[in-house]
């Protein structure tokens, strides 16, 4: 069977004969995770009084990012479109380590005025570590669009 | 960096598209290049020269000093 090499928006697999689909793959694969997960999550009950209702929140928010990084692993760059053979020649690259290390400072600096700001408070007591955690990773997020953004502004 | 990679370009009727398809890069990137935002990598410059058939140094040239 000869190679599809026609570029599509989704692009093909890396591997197999015929080269299928990517999404074709990575759909399936990320709704049966989802689903197992939010099933796996009522049972145990992680998902309060509507276990049901629960687990079928919890599958449909899963399954969103598993089909995109199942879709990641497994697609081949070359097949889709639009897209450039050498990335990380190209300018985007640069915008992606630039962002990336301001928004590497900007939590840092984040993080130790807060921890600052905390000590001089009384009576701040406990704060839950997940929020905490919950919140750098928005800051990290937030950043890094912005920096990115601007930079792409700029060019 | 100055460069005349828009003149050397043009010379050719090539659009920005296909010099990027050529070198394997993004549009974007091609258009931060002319305009002397971006300074491509060496393997990038070198690829540069071997799709316009000049050398390097004929491509791009460093900023005149400030006269002090």
């Amino acid at each position: 069977m000869s190679e599809n090499t026609e570029r599509t928006k989704w692009g093909r697999t890396k591997f197999g004969s015929g080269r299928r689909p990517a999404m074709a793959i990575a759909l399936p694969c990320g709704l049966l995770v989802g689903i197992a997960m939010g099933v796996v999550g009522a049972m145990s009950g992680l998902t309060g009084p509507t276990p049901w209702l629960g687990a079928a929140v919890f599958a449909l928010c899963l399954a969103v990012p598993v089909v995109l990084l199942v879709w990641a692993i497994i697609v081949d760059r070359s097949t889709l479109q639009g897209a450039a053979k050498d990335p990380e020649e190209s300018i985007e690259s640069r915008w992606y380590t630039q962002a990336a290390a301001g928004a590497q400072t900007d939590v840092i600096l984040a993080a130790s005025l807060g921890a600052f700001v905390l000590t001089l408070m009384p009576g701040s007591g406990q704060i839950d570590a997940r929020l905490v955690l919950l919140g750098v990773i928005a800051a990290s997020f937030l950043s890094f669009s912005l920096r990115y953004q601007l930079l792409r502004r700029k060019a | 960096m100055r460069n005349i990679i828009a003149d050397t370009r043009r010379s050719r009727e090539w659009s920005q598209q296909r010099l990027a398809d050529e070198l394997g890069v993004s549009r974007q990137t091609i258009i931060s290049i002319e305009r002397g935002k971006f300074d491509p990598s060496l393997p990038l410059a070198f690829r540069l020269s071997a799709v316009f058939e000049r050398p390097i140094e004929e491509l791009f040239f460093p900023e005149a000093p400030d006269p002090a």
